[in-house]
């Protein structure tokens, strides 16, 4: 039995990826792109507002589920140790 | 036999996924609470608004955009593709935001002035070339208007504000004639309305409008030594009688020129009127911001935000005042902005908190050089929220009377 649940994994990798795009899109001045939420074009029109739409995404991922994620992957693995010890 | 490895691997499938949604569960109760520290202005920072570092890195960003021509010609530019209004009234709370400034900060107040000047000659010219059209919606030029020669109380009304603010900020006697056109305009059309309004557009009188002009006249009654308070005690008798939803006692955002009720009350336009009121009739304006708080506003987990329609009435679609409506919480970007304007007017120091850090988590801000913006809005939205932080000066001074 590996000590890191699958779930975990899954979790722990998920948020990575959330975090990874999130920096990648900001690197590439998506942050610029996201007046599309009160209705104004950006600059770069269509194509930027889709990557501004990423954004939107990426952050919210990141800063509000990402956290729970990685906090559930602990307590998963915390979980599995306890059994572990119990057995 | 099979049968039953299978259930029983089935049911190890589920409880795993139920453990790991408990997990989650877990997880997001643990976080959530904490989410608005990262967010939330400090205490100073919403005792002091216009000391805030929101409110100074947004002032700088104002005035760079109107001391750079490239610049706001692009940025206004984009907005108008969506609504021209936004172009007028992205001027209006600039120059409104400069004046108190100018005088909260008297040494820089001949900088603030000449960019004020320039909004408003910028502004008066365009309407001199193009027509008040240049800044209304289309639908201007279809409808019937009651009253002729057409002219809007959108239009009049806040260029009346702002010249009435600059007088009283500092006496400019060649500047006069276009306060007073404006004032006159806006006495002659509301003093002859059935419910003491004017039209903002055909047949429709905005309550966001009649009510900036109504504070506008209050202005100018100092500024110019004069009084209107007839007129705004008309307005205020008549709205309280015939412009308010009976459901929740708020003013309804617009109306017929004969006062029949047309759209019922938003927040976009009702913490604006709240705000225009305070110069008007006091016990109104705070019996309005705490209904519209409480239809309206909402907090949770540190953060606030606002809806555009009260909860009961009846469910309508996005448009271009809301702006998109997060789906769910129902939080609305207009609304939104414009509480901020409510909760700063109104001292609600919680209620601003909240909405401060839901701009940080939502609004995208942006800090370059010390200046700020905010991804997710435009200039105007952008506007709304630095007057909000900056106003209080202007409205001390006429309460005053000097």
């Amino acid at each position: 039995m590996k000590t890191v649940p699958r779930a975990a994994r899954v979790l722990v990798a998920a948020s990575a990826f959330l975090a990874l795009a999130l920096a990648a899109l900001h690197l590439f001045g998506a942050r610029d792109s996201v007046s599309i939420l009160s209705g104004t074009m950006p600059a770069g029109g269509g194509e930027s507002a889709a990557l501004g739409a990423l954004y939107v995404l990426a952050w919210f991922g990141t800063v509000v589920a990402s956290p729970p994620m990685v906090f559930a992957a602990l307590l998963l693995t915390a979980l599995r140790l306890a059994r572990r010890g119990s057995d | 036999m099979a049968g039953g490895v299978a259930v029983r691997a089935s049911v190890k499938v589920v409880r795993r996924g139920a453990v790991v949604v408990v997990a989650l569960a877990i997880g997001a109760a643990a976080w959530l609470p904490l989410l608005h520290r990262f967010f939330a202005p400090s205490e100073s920072d919403v005792a002091q608004p216009a000391q805030s570092v929101v409110a100074r890195g947004m002032f700088k960003e104002q005035l760079g955009v109107w001391e750079d021509d490239a610049r706001r010609t692009e940025l206004l530019a984009r907005m108008r593709r969506t609504n021209p209004e936004w172009d007028f009234m992205g001027r209006t709370f600039v120059a409104m935001a400069l004046l108190n400034e100018a005088l909260r900060d008297p040494s820089s107040m001949d900088r603030y002035l000449s960019v004020v000047d320039r909004i408003v000659d910028d502004t008066e010219a365009l309407i001199e070339k193009h027509g008040a059209e240049h800044f209304l919606l289309p639908y201007a030029l279809r409808g019937a208007w009651q009253v002729t020669p057409r002219k809007s109380i959108f239009i009049d009304g806040e260029l009346a504000w702002i010249h009435a603010a600059r007088q009283l900020v500092a006496r400019d006697e060649t500047r006069m004639p276009q306060l007073r056109a404006h004032i006159d305009s806006i006495v002659e059309r509301m003093s002859e309305g059935p419910v003491a309004s004017a039209e903002s557009y055909p047949d429709e009188c905005w309550t966001f409008c009649n009510t900036v002009a109504l504070a506008a006249l209050r202005v100018a009654d100092v500024a110019l030594g004069e009084d209107h308070s007839a007129l705004r005690k008309r307005w205020v008798e008549i709205a309280k009688r015939r412009l308010v939803d009976p459901q929740t006692g708020l003013l309804v955002s617009s109306y017929r020129y004969d006062g029949a009720h047309l759209d019922g009350p938003e927040g976009s336009s009702i913490f604006m009127s709240a705000h225009d009121l305070v110069l008007v009739d006091e016990d109104f304006a705070k019996d309005q911001w705490a209904r519209a708080k409480k239809e309206l506003g909402k907090e949770t987990l540190g953060f606030a935000w606002a809806r555009e329609w009260p909860a009961r009435a009846k469910k309508r679609g996005v448009d271009v005042d809301s702006g998109p409506i997060v789906p769910f919480v129902e939080a609305s970007a207009g609304a939104s902005g414009m509480a901020v304007l409510g909760a700063a007017t109104f001292e609600d120091r919680t209620m601003l908190r909240g909405l401060l850090a839901s701009m940080g988590l939502a609004a995208f801000p942006i800090d370059r050089a010390g200046a700020r913006r905010y991804a997710a809005s435009n200039q105007v939205g952008d506007a709304v929220v630095l007057y909000a932080m900056l106003q209080g000066p202007i409205v001390a001074r006429v309460k005053s009377g000097k």
